[in-house]
């Protein structure tokens, strides 16, 4: 066994050795793959059989629910308690949703607690600036669909 | 799937939501979900756990450090007023109204969960909140646990009024052991991650009346003490993180010992590597369940339980059991795997003794699954038990004046979280091997040995942190 100098020795060389890992595997910040608006062009079909979603339930039909307008950052969604539409931002973007449904009902973005009135043939629209990173639901309030899933990322 | 079953399952779907409000799966509280740790973090986390480990091998020390437990008394004074009777009263009566706030509030609240204190305050600040609390503190849930409190409170009484005093409580079967806490814990995260229903505030509260009076049961019979320390899952729970801790209480007085060096005095009864497999295999599933490669199995198995008919909305339920379940079980084969290889080293201790003799070494990897994993959710759930602690029925009271405060969400970025998250990991790994190479320092005279049993023991860890690092990878990937 090595004398206590050998051991702190080996253990500093093993914080360099970390450290360089750590600087050789952390991609600079400009190289993020920045998730721009066209990404949710055509999202994945996804199934959320974890989060229940209310009326969402597994289903292997239905086109992409959402598209995107011209202008950036707008997404149009169906809330039709089919696919669950996918809307992801970096976080400090201006962020418009809009939403279709066939209900009278109310839009809540969770964590933002965006709310607009939403009725068939009266689309709600939703504007914020998406500065709080995470993970959170889009639902109609009322009957718990979600709608979609809105991914701020760093 | 046909359009009509396809209909039928909308139907089946609205109508469960309309006869439970406001239900969402099981965890309808999580408002805010973790970002995925990319890529590049997970190959420098795990980098990080192999060069910890590579080196823990050639630097640790030759004779064991944390046993036998080294402890020494701090000033007497502060021992006697923090386990003088007042306090200890005071602190069970606390607990006790909580307990009940749970049930009143369940029971006669608004049932949704976001808006009825016993959801938050279980499964937050209760279930996660005290886990940080014990690490640091040792075993504070101790002098609060309600049921111990009217189990000392009943037998102090009942003892006065009986004329030869009570009977003696029943030996309490060692091959139980810590089996009653385990399966305590098991219905406890059933309820919590499976249960469709388990974030209803009226389950919470019915749940939590059947626990305690099976908990008043079997402190009846074996004995108030003995219960809570070996069958009550609470209590074991949060006593084996509080293990970690450096402060322990010895009678009267409060001391100070080693951080780690409690787990050390860990006696393996029946049950612990059991209860282990349930802490380590909970996380991992709830983890799992977030990501896709879960997402992938789950039809498959939902249609299994259809076509046996069950309805749609138990599917998802059985599914999800049958998940956790599967990962408890999955986790506990990868354990196994390593005692026999530790086994194979020499010496003539069983598999199972060898799963036991090192099971303690799983405790800080077991604390850094659930720290990694539901960090970010106490840190910003938990704040929402100051506006519930004004309103906890949700009629719209202000009893506390704190009604109109709100959640921050970004009281913590994303970056921080996984940082964190991968330096929990990675420090309860190397704890892990500090624990469990000074057990076999003692385990095995030559050291030689002792160091060729770690090997088992390494990679058994290395499995497990790997594991938790891909999950946190893998989590809410949509």
């Amino acid at each position: 066994m090595q004398s206590n100098r050998s051991r702190v020795t080996l253990a500093v060389v093993a914080v360099a050795v970390a450290v360089v890992a750590f600087l050789v595997l952390r991609p600079s910040d400009d190289e993020e793959p920045a998730s721009t608006p066209s990404a949710s062009q055509e999202p994945a079909p996804k199934e959320e059989p974890g989060s229940g979603g209310g009326g969402a339930k597994p289903s292997d039909d239905k086109g992409p629910a959402s598209e995107t307008d011209d202008e950036a950052n707008t997404f149009r969604l169906e809330a039709d308690g089919g696919e669950v539409a996918a809307v992801e931002v970096t976080k400090g973007e201006e962020v418009r949703l809009e939403v279709i449904a066939d209900t009278e009902d109310e839009v809540h973005v969770h964590g933002y607690d965006e709310f607009a009135d939403v009725a068939p043939g009266e689309p709600a629209e939703i504007k914020f600036t998406a500065d709080i990173e995470g993970i959170y639901e889009v639902e109609l309030e009322g009957s718990h669909t979600q709608i979609a899933r809105l991914e701020v990322r760093p | 799937m046909t359009r009509r079953r396809l209909a039928t399952a909308l139907g089946t779907a609205l109508l469960v939501t309309a006869l439970v409000p406001a239900q969402a799966a099981a965890h309808g509280l999580v408002v805010r979900a973790d970002l995925p740790i990319p890529e590049w973090l997970f190959a420098w986390g795990a980098a990080l756990v192999l060069i910890v480990s590579f080196v823990a091998l050639a630097v640790l020390w030759p004779s064991p450090r944390l046993e036998p437990v080294r402890w020494r008394p701090l000033s007497a004074k502060v021992g006697r007023a923090l386990t003088s009777a007042p306090v200890e009263i005071l602190a069970g009566a606390i607990g006790v109204a909580l307990l009940l706030i749970v049930v009143w509030s369940g029971l006669a609240g608004v049932q949704s969960p976001q808006a009825n204190f016993a959801p938050t305050f279980v499964y937050v600040t209760f279930w996660l909140g005290l886990v940080p609390v014990s690490f640091l503190f040792s075993d504070v849930f101790r002098a609060f646990n309600p049921w111990r409190a009217v189990g000392r409170g009943f037998s102090w009484v009942a003892g006065r009024a009986a004329r030869d005093g009570l009977p003696d409580p029943l030996p309490y079967p060692r091959w139980l052991g810590r089996w009653p806490a385990t399966l305590a814990v098991v219905a406890f995260v059933w309820l919590e991650i499976v249960a469709e229903s388990g974030n209803t505030p009226s389950t919470i509260a019915i749940a939590t009346l059947i626990y305690s009076g099976v908990t008043f049961l079997g402190m009846a019979l074996y004995g108030v003490e003995t219960w809570i320390e070996r069958a009550e899952g609470f209590s074991v729970y949060f006593n084996l993180i509080s293990r970690v801790s450096p402060l322990e209480r010895r009678g009267r007085e409060i001391g100070i010992r080693r951080p780690l060096s409690g787990l050390a005095a860990l006696e393996p009864l029946p049950g612990t590597v059991g209860l282990l497999m349930v802490m380590i295999g909970s996380v991992t599933f709830d983890g799992l369940s977030g990501g896709p490669t879960w997402q992938s199995i789950v039809p498959g198995l939902q249609d299994f339980f259809a076509s046996l008919g069950f309805g749609p909305a138990r599917t998802l339920e059985l599914a999800f059991g049958v998940g956790l379940i599967g990962t408890i079980l999955l986790v506990s084969g990868f354990y196994a795997l390593g005692a026999a290889g530790v086994r194979s080293v020499g010496g003539a201790r069983s598999e199972a003794g060898a799963a036991r003799a090192f099971v303690h070494s799983l405790v800080p990897i077991a604390i850094v699954y659930a720290a990694a994993h539901y960090v970010s959710f106490l840190l910003i759930q938990g704040q929402a038990i100051a506006f519930l602690a004004s309103d906890p029925l949700g009629e719209g009271w202000n009893l506390l004046g704190t009604a109109a405060s709100t959640i921050d969400y970004g009281v913590i970025g994303t970056n921080a979280v996984w940082y964190l998250q991968v330096g929990f990991v990675v420090t309860g790994h190397v704890a892990a091997l500090v624990l469990a190479h000074d057990r076999a320092l003692v385990l095995y005279e030559k050291a030689r040995v002792a160091v060729r049993s770690q090997y088992w023991m390494l990679a058994v860890m290395v499995g497990f942190t790997t594991l938790a690092l891909w999950l946190l990878s893998q989590a809410n990937q949509g």
